[in-house]
Order: structure tokens, then sequence, then C-alpha cells
């Protein structure tokens, strides 16, 4: 774990060229905006060659952000948004690959089969939920309740106001609900 | 403040628990690390990849201007050296000044005898 300060230096540095300083901000970044990108595209492969495109275009981006007022974080992930909506926007369908994904329970490393397969299970039952969100509801839900960031760090990503964070986030949530509860998941 | 329904509540926590589940691979790491030096640089650097080409040519012009000079003849030095009065000694000086303090004499206009003494036989006349 880095402190804020810790990260903002490493930014200063890799802003200078330091390639080190970015690989520490890769590590530190790269499964939160891996895991964004995951719940977006809904293919392990594709949200790997993205996350890897992201990173790639911040370390060419980085002489152009300026840290004063604001996060790197938010800058970070509206990048791997836009990535994302250019994805899309080439593919111009969102095909399921529900065989593709491999998941890891970092409290416990190995988890019997039962386990896996009902965490599989279920971790592919949220991401085609959040497949049938629109672009806006399916970023703020994810930012929100999987990565956990506050609605002002939201808003600083997605450009919007903290007040229509709160009605996407809110909308979303029906609509999952109702998702849910067609598909009789909430037991 | 968001007040979320039970069914709401239950959805946030399965959302909530994907936090823990979703990883990416080893080997991801090691990819964008051997990519990043390479392909791209932070662009508060790009000012270096201008400048560098610049201040080559300039440091290859310097270089090619110097080397035309060695290839050619010397300037010719100048015959004549320049004559560099030298200081009157301390000596020379006294004497010079003695010889003011002493007054004229005609052996200080005519440093001919035989024209001094025509001089002075002319006078005599007189």
């Amino acid at each position: 774990m880095k402190t804020p300060e810790e990260l903002k230096e490493l930014v200063q540095q890799a802003k200078y060229g330091d390639s080190g300083a970015f690989s520490s901000l890769y590590d530190f970044y790269l499964t939160p905006i891996f895991r964004f990108i995951y719940f977006r595209v809904r293919s392990k492969e594709d949200a790997e060659d993205l996350t890897q495109h992201v990173f790639v275009k911040a370390w060419g981006a980085l002489g152009d952000f300026e840290q004063e007022g604001k996060s790197f974080s938010a800058w970070l992930y509206r990048i791997a948004r836009n990535t994302t909506i250019d994805y899309w926007r080439k593919k111009k369908s969102t095909p399921l690959d529900p065989a593709s994904p491999i998941f890891h329970n970092k409290q416990d490393r190995n988890p019997g089969p039962g386990e896996l397969a009902e965490q599989k299970e279920e971790a592919e039952l949220i991401r085609d939920a959040l497949g049938i969100l629109n672009e806006d509801q399916q970023a703020i839900v994810t930012l929100k309740f999987i990565e956990g960031l506050s609605n002002a760090e939201i808003s600083a990503i997605v450009g919007k106001s903290e007040g229509a964070i709160r009605q996407a986030q809110s909308r979303g949530l029906k609509v999952l609900r109702l998702h849910f509860k067609e598909n009789n998941l909430l037991v | 403040m968001n007040t979320f329904s039970k069914e709401e509540q239950k959805i946030i926590q399965k959302l909530e628990a994907q936090k823990n589940s979703v990883q990416p691979s080893q080997q991801l790491l090691s990819k964008i690390i051997a990519r990043l030096p390479v392909e791209e640089q932070p662009q508060s650097f790009m000012w270096v990849r201008f400048a560098l080409p610049v201040v080559a040519v300039v440091l290859v012009a310097a270089v090619f201007a110097g080397t035309r000079f060695v290839g050619q003849t010397p300037l010719p030095v100048p015959t004549q050296t320049p004559v560099i009065e030298q200081p009157l000694s301390i000596a020379a000086i006294e004497a010079e000044q003695a010889q003011i303090d002493r007054g004229l004499t005609f052996e200080d206009f005519f440093a001919d005898e035989k024209q001094m003494q025509e001089v002075e036989t002319t006078l005599a006349g007189f």
C-alpha cells in the first residue's frame, strides 16, 4: 500500500521519464484498472490487452498530466473508460464470453472446486447483469460498488456532477434489481 | 444520501464481493514493462527529441568549420615587427634632466665641430 504522497512522488518521477517509478504505479493501479475494464468488456484476454493499452497510453501522455489539484487515478480511469468506449465502437456488438475469465480469490488462494465454480458463476452473473446497463451506468456502478470510489472521485472520472452520479447509480441499481428478479437471482 | 431497498442492498453486496475475485494474470506485469521505454516516452521529454538533433547539427557544423581552417595554409606573418619603445632608465632620465638644467650650448645644435667653427667665425665678424 502506498500513501498519497508516495504516489504523487512516483507520478512526478514518472513524468520525468523514470520508467521504474512508472512500474511502481503500474503495480499499484494494474488490478483496479484491469477489473474496471474486465467488467465492461467481459473477456479476460481483451481486458488484459486493453489494460496494457491504457498504461502505454498513460506513459505516452504523462507529460500532459498536471498533478496540481488533479487525481492521477481519476486520470488513469478516464483513459481506461475512453479505451473501453473505443473498443465497443470498433466491435459494434456485445458478445458474451462466459468461458474465458479466470478468477482468483485473494483471501483464499486455493478454494475448493465447488467454491471456485460457485464464485465463477456469481462473477459471470454480475458481469452479464452489468452488460445490460448503458455505458454511463456501467462505468458508474462499477466504480462505485466494485472499486469503492467516492462520488467525487467518480465525478472527476466521468465528468458529471455528483448529483448526476447518484442518479445514475440509483437507475443502474433499479435495472439490475429487475434483471436479478426476472432471473430469480436474488436469493 | 441514497437509500437502497433490501434487494438493492443485496445487489450491492454482490457487486462489492467482486473486488476480491477478479485479478489479472501474472504475465501482464512483465508484458507492459517490456513495452514501455521503447515504444513511448512521456511528452515532457519531447523537447529533448527536438533539441538533440539541433545540438547535433550545430556540433557537426562547428567541427566541419574547424576542419576547414585546419586544412588552410597559415596566414602570412607580418615582416616588420612593431617597434616597441623601451622605457627610459632612471640614469638616462637624470642625465637628460641635468642637461636641461645646464642649458643648451652650441654643441647641442651642432654636433659637427667643423660646422660649429664656421658659425663661430661668422659670429666673430660682427
